[in-house]
């Protein structure tokens, strides 16, 4: 652009004058983002250079906090157990809310909208009513389970007791409260196939396996995608299940890294060191969705 | 040339905005300590507890009948799930400088003393405090006192005791009088847990939780019987594995799992009510204030309970504890708090022979205030089969031990407690697990005094 033209040009604040409803209109996402995002965000990088505890004076420690973390042996199981906690359910989970996205979706099917109210409950309840019931359902001597199981002559199972049963038992509350969520999700995708593909696939002699295998999953890549992702930040981000359910027990078992860093946020009242896990965390993240979109990108093209 | 400088002022701007945003966020802080009597009267009291206000507000309201500059302050109570809520909540207001919002006196456990009198949150009582030094249990006091300044009112104590189904005793032949010492506890309630009973059912010797070990509660009993804590108060080094004191009382904890007298369920849920009501708990180890849970949640078989002192380490020894010192009410050191208003309403309530006895006994609690418990003392109940149980609390309370706590207390435990549970499994002996918790506490607290 010559000399000219620029000097041509109105200035910024001239053009952002001239569009100011347009970024008055935009303006309360932003204010909300830098005030309860942006911030915080910042803030955590500040504090996780710090030593506080949430009163009194702070105190620079440089890098202290993170050559902590990567040092802190709870911290690294707590890593291993948020992972262990995805991938017992994540598949699972997907498996079974295509499963019943296929079947609510079938026309033959009478009573679909009632199936599908009933599988959608779950995710409309308040999780702690869920988490209070379920923890009457596991337990160990008065809970429901167990007198089913001894009806069935099979021994009692310590369902919250237990360092490997505690993990089953919320894998199994996750499936319970998620599913119907990612159910309507695919059922909604679902729609979007256009039925020429099945009728095609049947005058091919395809079955349906062969068509949930040939048509379904493929054209609903883009959705089985956008689950994963999102359940994938969900489950890192893990927190009220094991809290309210084990409270992290037994033996830190079912300690996930967001319930890691409440604890040392707010119960142990160390800032700065649940700053710092906070930022490992997000780094954490970032990499395993970057890597899962490269995956999916991948097997697309 | 022109729009690349008007971008980077914009984004200048944006930061020196948040720069100021974070500097205003990290202030906090009230009041110089050395409140004056000049602070106006406010139109609200406003109070925080994280159980049943209707005690704080009866004594408000009865203060206000003999304050009559007071009688037009309204008492607003803004309830709490428990002692942690209650720190985020004053962290936030302090934080934020949310004055209006903060409460005037909060009423909390001591263990959280340390870290806000230190961190300049509490007004300081010493002076008020001091007239009734000897009306309250030296350990008890010591539990709101920092650096030699004391920075609570207790107002109930949590003294130890073993509270034991008098029915199940009976029925499985053990003598409550026999039980003296911690190993005739254990012998105790293997007679209890091996004993058949009449229905057939099983029965135990206290409970633990069944998924977050938290023994916590009976870890500061035996180390306060013995005078004991987790660092030292010189030096702020952790000496749990250089103090035999603490061996032992870790060592007993394992040995009532390894005699099978525990029952795993967890506590505060229904099953672990039903359990206490039905005997399935022979006995439980706590404080005092079981007496209000039993009276008022497990009245079905109130009179079945009794209460004993707890056991010692040897024949002979001491056998009284705090657990977690008391419930103390504590003034927040914000500005134009009328430290005048809260005192008169907190000695009011609980300072006086009368009125303490009076309101503690409508709510089925102990006073810290020794005068008022003796007034309670020599009568008894129709619950617990008659006991003084005020009497027994009393006869502790002079001579039982502190729990010193630190500012790195809640952290330190849950370390402990994550050994324990190791050493009670089986999966470390008592030596490695102390040890391992030790280096934990080492390593990611350093020293805590």
């Amino acid at each position: 652009m010559s000399v000219a033209a620029l000097r041509a040009r109105p200035s910024l604040w001239r053009r952002m004058w001239k569009a100011r409803w347009a970024y008055l209109f935009i303006a309360p996402f932003f204010v909300n983002f830098f005030v309860f995002e942006f911030f915080p965000i910042l803030f955590s990088v500040f504090l996780s250079l710090r030593k506080w505890s949430g009163f009194g004076e702070m105190q620079y420690v440089g890098l202290a906090n993170f050559r902590r973390v990567l040092s802190d042996e709870r911290f690294w199981n707590a890593m291993r157990n948020t992972a262990v906690l995805w991938l017992g359910h994540i598949f699972i989970m997907m498996a079974a809310a295509l499963l019943l996205a296929v079947v609510l979706n079938s026309k033959l099917l009478r009573g679909r909208t009632i199936f599908r109210t009933i599988y959608y409950l779950p995710n409309i309840t308040a999780i702690a009513v869920m988490a209070l019931a379920f923890t009457l359902i596991y337990d160990t001597n008065f809970g429901i389970l167990n007198k089913l199981l001894a009806a069935l002559h099979v021994p009692a199972i310590p369902w919250l007791s237990s360092p490997g049963w505690a993990k089953v038992s919320i894998v199994l509350f996750n499936l319970w409260g998620a599913t119907g969520w990612f159910m309507v999700i695919i059922f909604a995708g679902l729609q979007r196939i256009n039925p020429d593909l099945y009728e095609a696939a049947s005058v091919d002699g395809a079955n349906a396996w062969h068509k949930l295998r040939y048509v379904t999953i493929p054209q609903l890549r883009p959705v089985l995608f956008f689950i994963f992702i999102i359940e994938t930040i969900g489950s890192f981000e893990m927190f009220t299940e094991p809290y309210l359910l084990t409270q992290g027990g037994p033996r830190d078992s079912t300690t996930t890294v967001a319930l890691y860093i409440y604890l040392h946020a707010f119960k142990f009242f160390n800032m700065g060191y649940a700053a710092a896990l906070s930022l490992v965390l997000f780094v954490s993240i970032a990499g395993v969705s970057l890597f899962q979109a490269r995956f999916w990108k991948d097997e697309t093209a | 040339m022109q729009r690349y400088r008007g971008r980077r002022h914009g984004l200048l701007a944006l930061l020196a905005a948040m720069a100021v945003v974070a500097a205003a966020c990290t202030g906090g802080g009230g009041g110089a300590n050395d409140k004056s009597s000049s602070a106006p009267v406010p139109a609200k009291f406003m109070f925080s507890t994280w159980g049943e206000p209707g005690i704080f507000k009866d004594g408000f309201n009865l203060m206000k009948g003999d304050f009559p500059q007071y009688k037009n302050v309204d008492f607003e109570s803004f309830p709490v799930d428990d002692d942690v809520a209650l720190l985020q909540r004053l962290m936030g207001d302090w934080t934020a400088q949310s004055w209006d919002t903060m409460p005037d006196v909060v009423e909390m456990s001591a263990w959280a003393i340390p870290q806000l009198a230190d961190a300049g949150l509490l007004v300081d009582l010493t002076d008020r405090v001091e007239p009734f030094k000897d009306d309250i249990a030296p350990a008890v006091l010591a539990g709101v006192t920092r650096n030699g300044r004391i920075y609570g009112l207790p107002w109930t104590p949590n003294t130890g005791m073993v509270w034991y189904r008098q029915d199940v005793f009976e029925m499985a032949g053990v003598d409550p009088d026999e039980i003296e010492t911690w190993d005739d506890f254990i012998e105790a309630g293997k007679i209890i847990t091996n004993f058949v009973y009449p229905d057939g059912a099983d029965r135990y010797m206290h409970s633990v939780p069944a998924t977050d070990l938290d023994l916590i509660m009976q870890l500061q009993l035996m180390l306060g019987e013995q005078g004991a804590g987790l660092f030292d108060p010189e030096t702020g080094e952790v000496t749990i594995d250089s103090d035999p004191r603490f061996k032992r009382a870790f060592e007993t904890l394992v040995r009532f799992q390894q005699e099978g007298i525990l029952l795993p369920i967890n506590e505060w849920a229904a099953p672990w009510y039903a359990a206490l009501n039905d005997g399935t708990l022979a006995s439980y180890i706590s404080a005092n204030w079981m007496e209000q849970i039993i009276q008022l949640d497990l009245a079905e078989s109130q009179d079945k309970w009794r209460a004993m002192p707890l056991p010692a380490f040897e024949p002979g020894g001491a056998r009284g504890a705090f657990e977690g010192c008391c419930s103390t009410l504590v003034v927040l050191n914000k500005p134009d708090v009328n430290v005048d208003l809260a005192w008169a309403f907190m000695s009011h309530s609980f300072l006086d022979d009368q009125v303490t006895a009076d309101l503690m006994s409508k709510w089925v609690l102990t006073p810290a205030y020794l005068p008022a418990l003796e007034q309670s003392a020599g009568g008894s109940s129709s619950a617990f089969g008659g006991q003084d149980v005020a009497a027994l609390d009393l006869s502790i309370q002079r001579d039982a031990g502190a729990f010193p706590y630190t500012p790195a207390y809640n952290e330190a435990m849950d370390l402990i407690m994550g050994e324990l549970e190791a050493a009670m499994d089986g999966d470390k002996t008592v030596d490695q697990a102390i040890s391992d918790a030790a280096d934990a506490i080492r390593d990611d607290i350093g020293t805590s005094k």
